[in-house]
C-alpha cells in the first residue's frame, strides 16, 4: 500500500504555492497523504474502528419498557448509522463541489470544471442511493446483505468510470474547448445521470444480486480490485495527462484525490470481510476526503482567482488615475504651446507690418538726398548713397517676405469648398504679362474641388508658376499642372522644364530666405516656397520636389480636406 | 485745388511735400498733424476759421490722439463733410485695415510706396484722376 502511494506522490509535483497558481500547497498533499496513511497505522497499532452491535435478546426485549426497546434497537445498528453517516457526508461533500464547479464555470467559462463536477455528483448520487438503500428509506427487492456490499462494489466501479469517462473527453486530440459550451455540458450531464439512474435501477429491482463479499478469502471485496486498478490508472496516468493540457488547481487536485481513492479501495479489497468493521469505515471516511480533495481545490482556485482579480482591479484603478493626471498635464502642456506659438506668429506679423514706417523713411530720404546732392556729393559718395538706397530696398523685400509668411498664419479665413481649377485659372489671368513675356505654356488636367482658403491658393500656384517661369534657361517654359487622389488624399503637381536642382537642397528650399542662386542670376528673396509651405501645412499637407538638373523640376503638394477642417476648427 | 493732409510723422510731411512739388500738381498741400486737428480745420474752428474747403483728404491711419479711422467715420458721418473725397494713404497693407477703411466709406486706399520716384508717380497719379478723370462735387 505504501509503495502505491509513494508512486503516486512521485507523479505529483509538489510545489510551494507562490510559484505556480496551478497546483495545491505542498503542505495540502503530504496532508491528505498523512490522513490516508494514519488509521491503517493505528489500526496496527491495535485501534478498532469497527462498529459493534450489542446483542439482542428477543426474550429480555419483550419485558422491557418502550424507550429501553428502541435503545436496543438503536444499539444493534450502530454500523447502519454511522454508515449512513459517512455516506452522506460524502454525498453532501459532491453537491458542494458541483455547485461551486458551476458557480467557477459561470465566471471563467472553463468547461472542464463543471463537467468533471457533474460526474461527481452523479457518483455521490450513486451513493445516496447505495445508502439510503442501506438504511431501508428506499426499497429495494434484495437483502441488505448483498445489496449494502454490491452497491458499493458498484458505486465505486461507476465512480472510477464517470471520472475517467469525464476527464477522457477532454484528452481527445481535436477537442476543441472554444467551441464547447453550454449545450456541450447540458449534453454530457444528461448522460452521466441517464447513465446513473440505470444503474440504480437494476439495482434496486432485482430481487438477487451477486455475492461480493468474501470474508475468508485473501481478497475479501474482489469487486473492488476494479476501482482499484481504475483509480491507480486514473491518478498515475490520467489525471496528469489531463493536468498537463488543462493546468488548473482543479485539475491537481483530481490527481491528488487519487490518493486516498485508491487507499480506500486497498482497505475494501484486503482488509474489510465484514459489513461495518474497522477497514470497512476507515474506508468510507476516506471516501469522504476524496471527495473533499476536489472541493478543495476549485474553493482554493476561487479564493486566487478573486485575489488576483482584486489585485489586477487596483493596479488598473492606479495606472487610470495616472493616465488622467499625464492626460490632464498634455492638455497644460497643449494649451500653453497653442497660445505660445499664436503669439509668435501675431508678434511676427506685427514687428514686420511696424518695421515698414521707419523703413520708408529711410529709403525715401536716401533718395532724395541723392538726387539733391548729386552736384555737391564725389563719385565714391554717389556709390555710398547707391549701396545705401540698395540696401533699404533689399530689407524692403525681406520684411514684405516676412509679413508674407506670417500672415498665412494669422489668416482666420474659413476653408471653403473650391474649384481649384478656376483658382489656377485666375492665377493664370493675373499673370498673363509674364506669360506672354517668357512664351510659357501651361497646361491642366482636371482638378478637384476642395476645402481650401481661396487666397492662400492663389498665392500657392502663383508661387510655384511664377518659380517654374522665372528659373528657366530660356527655352519657352512648359508647366503641367495636375492633381489625384493619394491614399484618400489629393496630391497636386507642378511640373517644369527649368533649370532644375541637385537633390541634396530639396529641403534647404523650403525654408525662409534660403536661395540657391545670387541675386544678379534670378531675383528674389527666397520667401516664395518658404510661404507655399506654409499654406500647405496650413492645409494639413506635406510640399516636396523631386528634379533633375538641366531638365526640370516638379512641386508635389497635398491636401487634407479632413484634417485641415479639424484645425481651423481648433485654432 | 485744396487737398488736405493729415499725417503726424513729420518726415512724411516733408515726403508729401516734395512728391507734390515734383509731381508739378496745381494742388495746394495743407497739412494737419492729428485726427483733432483735421476736424477743427474740416469744422473751421479757432485758428482753422478761415481755412477753405479742402476737394480732397489724404488721410494717414496710425496717428495718436484721434487716429485715421476715427476721422475717416466723423467725416463720412458728417452730412456737411461726406461729400469730400477721402483718400487713405498708409504705410499699412494689412487687408483687415483695407476692408474696414473701404466699409467705412473710404474712397481708396492707396500704400505709400517706399521708393520716391513710385510715390511721386502716385502723387501725379492721383492728382490726375482726382482732378482732371474724375468728376467732384
Amino acid at each position: 500500500m505504501k509503495e502505491d502511494t509513494i508512486s503516486a506522490l512521485e507523479v505529483v509535483d509538489v510545489q510551494g504555492s507562490s510559484s505556480a497558481t496551478t497546483s495545491m500547497p505542498g503542505v495540502f498533499v503530504w496532508g491528505i497523504v498523512a490522513i490516508c496513511v494514519i488509521p491503517f497505522l493505528l489500526t496496527l497499532a491495535g485501534f478498532d474502528f469497527g462498529s459493534h452491535a450489542e446483542k439482542f435478546d428477543m426474550a429480555e426485549m419483550a419485558q422491557a419498557s418502550g424507550p429501553a426497546q428502541v435503545d436496543a434497537m438503536f444499539n444493534r445498528l450502530p454500523g447502519a448509522f454511522a454508515h449512513a453517516l459517512l455516506e452522506w457526508t460524502a454525498f453532501c461533500a459532491a453537491i458542494f463541489t458541483v455547485l461551486l464547479a458551476f458557480s467557477q464555470f459561470r465566471m471563467t467559462g472553463d468547461i472542464t470544471t463543471p463537467i468533471i463536477g457533474m460526474a461527481l455528483f452523479c457518483a455521490g448520487c450513486m451513493d445516496a442511493f447505495h445508502t439510503l438503500a442501506a438504511a431501508r428509506l428506499i426499497t429495494a427487492e434484495a437483502s441488505n446483505q448483498d445489496l449494502i456490499p454490491f452497491t458499493w462494489a458498484i458505486c465505486r466501479i461507476f465512480n472510477a468510470m464517470i471520472m475517467i469517462i469525464g476527464v477522457s473527453l477532454f484528452l481527445r486530440k481535436d477537442f476543441n474547448f472554444r467551441l464547447a459550451g453550454v449545450p456541450f455540458l447540458i449534453g454530457t450531464s444528461v448522460l452521466f445521470m441517464v447513465l446513473a439512474y440505470a444503474i440504480i435501477s437494476y439495482c434496486a429491482n432485482s430481487a438477487s444480486l451477486p455475492q461480493t463479499q468474501y470474508p475468508d478469502s485473501l481478497i475479501t471485496r474482489p469487486y473492488d480490485v476494479i476501482p482499484l486498478v481504475l483509480f491507480a490508472f486514473a491518478g498515475l496516468y490520467l489525471y496528469p495527462k489531463f493536468y498537463r493540457k488543462v493546468p488548473s488547481l482543479f485539475a491537481h487536485a483530481l490527481i491528488i484525490s487519487a490518493i486516498p481513492e485508491v487507499v480506500v479501495e486497498l482497505h475494501m479489497a484486503f482488509g474489510s470481510s465484514a459489513l461495518f468493521d474497522s477497514h470497512f469505515n476507515i474506508a468510507h471516511f476516506l471516501k469522504i476526503i476524496a471527495y473533499v480533495v476536489p472541493f478543495l481545490g476549485l474553493m482554493l482556485d476561487y479564493i486566487r482567482t478573486y485575489r488576483e482579480q482584486q489585485q489586477a482591479h487596483e493596479a488598473l484603478e492606479i495606472s487610470q488615475t495616472e493616465l488622467e493626471l499625464q492626460a490632464g498635464k498634455l492638455k497644460i502642456i497643449n494649451e500653453e504651446l497653442t497660445t505660445s506659438n499664436a503669439e509668435l506668429e501675431q508678434f511676427a506679423y506685427i514687428a514686420s507690418h511696424d518695421l515698414q514706417e521707419p523703413l520708408r523713411t529711410v529709403t525715401s530720404f536716401l533718395q532724395l538726398l541723392e538726387r539733391d546732392c548729386k552736384e555737391k556729393v564725389s563719385d565714391d559718395g554717389k556709390k555710398y548713397i547707391d549701396f545705401a538706397v540698395d540696401g533699404s530696398m533689399r530689407m524692403k523685400q525681406l520684411i514684405e517676405g516676412l509679413l508674407g509668411v506670417s500672415r498665412v498664419g494669422t489668416s482666420d479665413q474659413e476653408m471653403v469648398a473650391t474649384d481649384t481649377g478656376e483658382i489656377l485659372q485666375a492665377v493664370i489671368n493675373t499673370m498673363h504679362e509674364s506669360i506672354e513675356r517668357s512664351a510659357a505654356v501651361i497646361q491642366y488636367d482636371e482638378l478637384p474641388t476642395l476645402h481650401v482658403d481661396e487666397n492662400q491658393l492663389h498665392q500657392l500656384f502663383q508661387n510655384l508658376i511664377g518659380n517654374a517661369i522665372k528659373y528657366c534657361d530660356g527655352t519657352a517654359p512648359k508647366i503641367v499642372v495636375s492633381a489625384e487622389q493619394v491614399d484618400g488624399v489629393w496630391q497636386f503637381s507642378v511640373a517644369d522644364n527649368g533649370i532644375g536642382m541637385s537633390s541634396k537642397h530639396y529641403s534647404r528650399i523650403f525654408q525662409i530666405f534660403q536661395r540657391l542662386h545670387g541675386r544678379e542670376e534670378y531675383s528674389g528673396v527666397g520667401i516664395g516656397l518658404a510661404i507655399c509651405k506654409k499654406i500647405v501645412e496650413r492645409h494639413a499637407g506635406r510640399i516636396w520636389v523631386e528634379s533633375t538638373v538641366g531638365e526640370g523640376s516638379t512641386f508635389y503638394f497635398t491636401i487634407n480636406e479632413s484634417t485641415s477642417a479639424r484645425l481651423s476648427a481648433v485654432g | 485745388m485744396e487737398v488736405l493732409l493729415v499725417e503726424d510723422n513729420p518726415a512724411d510731411q516733408m515726403l508729401a511735400q516734395q512728391a507734390f512739388k515734383d509731381a508739378n500738381t496745381p494742388c495746394t498741400l495743407n497739412i494737419v498733424a492729428d485726427g483733432e486737428q483735421a476736424m477743427m480745420y474740416l469744422r473751421n474752428i479757432d485758428q482753422y476759421k478761415n481755412a477753405n474747403r479742402p476737394k480732397l483728404i489724404l488721410l494717414d491711419l496710425n496717428m495718436p490722439k484721434m487716429d485715421g479711422h476715427e476721422v475717416l467715420e466723423a467725416v463720412k458721418t458728417d452730412p456737411e463733410l461726406a461729400g469730400i473725397p477721402v483718400v487713405i494713404l498708409t504705410t499699412s497693407s494689412n487687408p483687415k485695415d483695407v476692408k474696414s477703411c473701404y466699409a467705412a466709406h473710404a474712397n481708396s486706399y492707396v500704400r505709400k510706396p517706399a521708393d520716391m520716384n513710385e510715390f511721386t508717380d502716385a502723387v501725379r497719379d492721383l492728382e490726375h484722376y482726382w482732378f482732371d478723370v474724375v468728376s467732384l462735387p
